[in-house]
């Protein structure tokens, strides 16, 4: 059955992790977790527990974890900002694995998200056989998660519209939910939280009123501090979801993701990566998650029309759709980019940047 | 017999218990880390009328001008020892090297380069954070500022000082100022009784219990020394901060000074909350909503990071944390100004009258010597003309450019806001190799140069000190080109290399056609005579080129646009092209392109199109048939009339002996004209007067001579209507233009 499933949750897939921690434990423990806050941030960041050795799950600024975690520890509830692809589901799984032992209470936030799927919603069968009743009550993972006295996830929190949104105030401030059908009131217990995760580049879908905002800690998280993380990152993901793809296309020479990791990163952040030259940013998401998409792309390229090799001209054409999303303004950029950036690397990128200039006349 | 405290300067924990290990030792003399020969400026320190922070500054008097600063604050532990020994009536001395020994290490170091210091492999707080995993600041934020308890701190104090040392090589240069403590201890010891040592941690641990001995005499016997003076001034939170150093500043003054007053009022808990409630403030004044709600929530969340980090009361990092958290909403951006307004804040500090004389007031009058501008310092403004080329006649570098360095000297003046130096325009506006100052000696000079000294110790450090300043708040690209192009006046390199990688960012943010256009040229002028100021350029080329680029991409879509915008976008344009001219390294095909690509278009503004045109003819760039196809284009009934009179004005603006030659023109514009309607008419008027008054007399006469051969006029005819004065009827219908609705022309 395991061995059938595409993908397991995190609390099964590092059982052992989590049951060293808690065997472990030395520091208290607060109401509803498994385990100390200290141990959540060895889970997460890495280290020991006794003998067992506990990998890292998020590779980046401790001290953001710290914040994280020590805001989950004050019945606060958690929004992890970011943009696509910096790891905010994941280190949401991660968290809820860790201090409870369950991250699978999870809402996808979406368009068509209702209020409902917040609260609760009826089982109209028995609703309508019997009246209303606790029986007859759907509880949502938010219900689930206050009457447990556990962590809610909530995924992509700004694509809801903003009346679900609402619907959280009451439930985050009053820490309770009523149900007016049954005269009822469901009280959260003690450990019970929110962890939402949003999308910078989803800012002003549905933009968060200032009211949910306020009863969120906010955390934004940053893309891989440097190159070499993120070429590493690139590569290995970019090898995991090949193998399971059957491209039949070589994977890339490092020096390939090295080439667009840094051309990423510099239109990412607007300047070169020795500091010296600005450069404009492009509209697109240059993410570290679309750079391994768009590797995945290119060798599928080479793979089906190709050599089976991923040539520099497939990767300029590549990054021209992956950069140029906007005609008018990123070719612009585009251009500036490469004149004023990649033509003084020399060496390497020669080849890449005559590819690109052909692309660009 | 003597006693010892360990310090951290700048720490506020210190400052406290120094005061209570001082009345509960009761010492007969009071030694403390500092030059010893400025012992004597410990009393004037001390007086009621001074406002810290403030800094005893001990500099040479010889070019280069080397400085010590020993800068306190009311959190100085050092500073509180001195006030308590005055309180008390017990004598206080320094104990350290004099300051001219201090100040001939300094030049010796300065000398061996940059590297000379370092010391090879792991510093001990680099070490240290490994080894506890927070910086060093915040460990000792946590271990020592959150203690309350005398007999506690103490220990951690001395067990923390005794650490670092072990941790760490002793530099010769250490050995030496702990032998010449060790001495003066003694000899303290001889003369008073019981001595009370003040120094840094770290020298604690070498001077208790280590004997002074004959090695330490014959160290310390015979010292280096250079000539030098020494000033108490003034000091700023501001200018703490910039001083990162271990012992000479502190990051976060503001915060500090909020540790202290808590400290001192025995609520020591209460400063987490004062620094974001701060924070807060700053916040609501410049226009963010921040509540007490969320101010409450940062409290919470930073006490609930320092005890999960293993602290007692939340260190800055974690109320840093908290507030980015909490206050930003994730973000450092929204918070950075409150941060720095309330961890570094705007304290200045003030001395008594009189009591003021610093190293910049010395350099100035140094400079002002040697550059033989001493005759100018009068009450009279007086001219000086100035030629900055190579003086060929005489032998030693520095008369050869004596006037190049009195230009710099002037500049650097005039950047750092000393009103000394007036620059007067001159006749020949491109001579760049000459310059004419006013030059004037006011007393608000004098008050200038001490407030200058607030941001350097020299003349030069203050005018690099400004210029960063203005690169700071420079909005637009043109401001840091500014900049840019006042550092090369002042022949600051460093500068120039600032100002260059702003100018850079700036254009790739934000710089519009126009800006660059601009920019283009200011910088342009700068890398064609850079040369004659003798500062290495070599950087303008790569950034001109990217300006040039800039532009090149930019004006396609800035060129369709009102009036207004044309009138820039030529300047700009006319700088470019000038720019072109000069330069080799621009590769004028690009801009070539962009006229042509602006005289066919339609779609562009008018002015535009015809300006280009314009040019297009003048570089060669269009054969007289391609033009003469333009030019009928533009002027045929097809056109709307104020298109057709914008496109010629701006046809106009350039090479108009040729344009006045060319006969084909002149019909096709009479043609034009007379199949305008009196309505069409009016708007075309005003553009063509407009475009003629440019025009010379000579010039209006040569037209004249083509109109009139074109309408079949002898020359002298139709000079004759020309130039005659408008009848009363002619001038009232022109007045009646007055009030016509120009409908954007």
């Amino acid at each position: 059955m395991e061995k059938e499933t595409l993908r397991l949750p995190a609390e099964q897939l590092y059982q052992n992790e989590i049951n060293a921690l808690i065997a472990h434990e030395t520091a208290p423990i607060p109401a509803g977790w498994q385990m100390s806050p200290r141990s959540v941030l060895t889970y997460i960041c890495g280290g020991k527990a006794g003998d067992t050795v506990i990998t890292p799950k998020y590779v980046g600024d401790k001290r953001l974890v710290e914040i994280c975690i020590a805001t989950l520890v004050t019945d606060r509830a958690l929004l992890l900002i970011g943009e696509p692809g910096t790891a905010k589901s994941w280190l949401s799984e991660h968290l809820t694995a860790a201090i409870n032992g369950n991250s699978s209470q999870v809402i996808q936030g979406t368009a068509g998200t209702t209020e409902e799927q917040i609260r609760y919603s009826w089982n109209y069968a028995l609703l309508l056989a019997k009246g209303p009743s606790f029986e007859a009550l759907v509880k949502t993972p938010v219900y689930r998660a206050m009457e447990t006295g556990t962590i809610a996830r909530i995924e992509e929190i700004s694509r809801c519209a903003s009346e679900v949104q609402d619907a959280l105030i009451s439930i985050l401030s009053e820490k309770r939910i009523s149900v007016p059908e049954l005269s009822a009131e469901v009280a959260a217990k003690k450990g019970f939280s929110v962890i939402a995760t949003a999308n910078t580049r989803d800012k002003g879908v549905n933009e968060m009123s200032a009211a949910l905002k306020r009863r969120f800690n906010i955390v934004v998280l940053p893309t891989p501090a440097d190159l070499e993380t993120e070429i590493e990152i690139v590569r290995s993901r970019a090898e995991q979801m090949s193998a399971g793809m059957d491209l039949h296309a070589e994977l890339p020479a490092r020096s390939a993701f090295e080439k667009i990791v840094t051309v990423f990163r510099e239109l990412r952040q607007g300047q070169s990566l020795d500091g010296q030259v600005k450069v404009k940013p492009t509209t697109g998401v240059l993410s570290s998650a679309e750079a391994i998409s768009l590797m995945v792309n290119s060798m599928a390229m080479a793979g089906a029309f190709g050599s089976g090799k991923v040539t520099d001209a497939e990767l300029a054409s590549a990054l021209q759709g992956a950069v140029v999303k906007d005609e008018s303004k990123d070719q612009a950029a585009w251009i500036e980019y490469l004149e004023n950036v990649m033509r003084k690397k020399g060496g390497e990128y020669n080849a890449l940047y005559a590819a690109c200039r052909e692309l660009n006349p | 017999m003597a006693v010892y405290f360990g310090v951290r300067h700048f720490s506020p924990a210190c400052a406290f218990f120094v005061r209570e290990f001082l009345e509960r030792e009761k010492p007969d003399v009071l030694l403390i880390e500092g030059p010893s020969d400025l012992s004597g400026m410990i009393a004037a320190l001390c007086s009621e009328d001074v406002r810290f922070p403030a800094a005893i500054l001990a500099y040479t008097d010889a070019a280069p001008v080397r400085t010590v600063l020993y800068p306190f604050a009311d959190f100085s532990p050092e500073l509180q020892a001195m006030k308590w020994a005055a309180a008390h009536g017990i004598p206080v001395q320094f104990c350290d090297l004099p300051s001219d020994c201090l100040l001939a290490h300094e030049s010796e170091s300065d000398a061996d380069g940059e590297n000379g210091e370092k010391p090879a492999g792991e510093s001990v707080y680099a070490r240290l954070e490994r080894v506890s995993g927070t910086d060093s600041d915040t460990f000792w934020e946590y271990c020592f500022e959150g203690c309350n308890d005398f007999a506690d701190f103490c220990a951690a104090a001395a067990e923390y000082g005794k650490s670092l040392r072990e941790c760490s090589e002793l530099h010769p240069h250490d050995a030496l100022r702990e032998a010449f403590m060790r001495r003066c201890i003694a000899e303290a010891e001889q003369k008073y009784g019981r001595v009370a040592v003040v120094t840094g941690a770290f020298h604690t641990a070498a001077l208790q219990d280590v004997p002074f001995t004959n090695i330490d005499k014959k160290h310390t016997d015979t010292l280096k020394t250079v000539k030098s003076h020494a000033t108490l001034m003034p000091y700023s939170f501001y200018r703490l901060s910039q001083r990162s150093g271990y012992g000479a500043g502190s990051k976060a003054p503001g915060f500090f000074e909020i540790l202290w007053n808590c400290r001192l009022r025995g609520r020591l808990q209460e400063a987490a909350a004062a620094y974001l409630a701060r924070l807060a403030a700053f916040q609501r004044q410049h226009g963010y909503s921040s509540s007490p709600a969320e101010v409450i929530e940062a409290l919470r969340l930073a006490d609930t990071l320092t005890l999960m980090r293993g602290g007692v009361i939340p260190a800055l990092s974690d109320l840093r944390d908290a507030a980015v958290t909490c206050l930003g909403h994730g973000s450092f951006g929204e918070i950075s100004l409150a941060c720095a307004d309330v961890e570094i804040g705007t304290k200045i500090g003030s001395l008594p009258e009189g009591s003021v004389h610093t190293s910049v007031q010395e350099d100035f009058l140094r400079q002002l010597h040697d550059l033989k501008l001493e005759r100018f310092r009068t009450a009279s403004a007086q001219e000086t003309e100035l030629d900055l080329r190579e003086n060929l006649r005489v032998k030693s570098e520095k008369s050869a450019f004596l006037d190049l360095y009195r230009s710099r000297f002037l500049h650097q003046l005039r950047t750092a806001g000393v009103e000394f130096g007036t620059p007067v325009a001159r006749q020949q506006d491109n001579a760049t190799w000459a310059e004419r100052w006013s030059l004037k000696w006011t007393p608000e000079t004098e008050i200038q140069l001490v407030e200058a000294s607030l941001t350097g110790d020299t003349v030069e450090q203050t005018a690099r000190a400004a210029l960063g300043m203005r690169l700071a708040n420079a909005n637009a690209v043109t401001d840091a080109a500014d900049v840019l192009a006042d550092a090369f006046l002042c022949g600051l390199p460093d500068a120039v290399r600032e100002a260059v990688s702003a100018v850079q960012r700036m254009t790739a943010d934000c710089a519009s056609a126009a800006d660059a256009g601009k920019t283009l040229g200011r910088l342009s002028g700068i890398a064609r005579f850079g040369s004659i100021r003798r500062i290495d350029s070599s950087a303008l080329p790569p950034l001109l080129q990217q300006i040039y680029l800039r532009f090149c991409l930019s004006a396609g879509g800035a060129a369709v646009c009102d009036a207004n915008a044309a009138a820039e976008l030529i300047a700009a344009v006319t700088a470019v092209n000038d720019a072109c001219i000069a330069h080799d390294f621009l590769d004028d095909t690009r801009f070539l392109k962009l006229l042509m690509q602006f005289s066919e278009s339609d779609r562009v503004n008018a002015l535009i199109s015809g300006f280009a045109a314009a040019i297009l003819t003048e570089r060669g760039s269009i054969s007289a048939e391609q033009l003469s196809t333009l030019i009928s284009r533009r002027l045929s009934r097809g056109t709307p009339p104020a298109d057709a009179a914008a496109w010629f004005e701006g046809l106009a603006k350039r090479n108009r002996r040729a344009l006045i030659g060319r006969l084909s023109l002149w019909e096709k514009l009479c043609d034009f004209i007379s199949g305008l309607d009196d309505e069409e008419f009016k708007p075309v008027l005003l553009a063509l007067r407009r475009t003629f008054s440019e025009f010379t007399a000579a010039e209006k006469s040569d037209i004249a001579e083509n109109i009139g051969e074109v309408l079949g006029m002898s020359g002298l005819q139709a000079a004759e209507i020309v130039f005659s004065d408008l009848t009363e009827d002619e001038q009232a219908e022109i007045d009646a233009l007055d009030d016509f609705d120009f409908d954007g022309i």
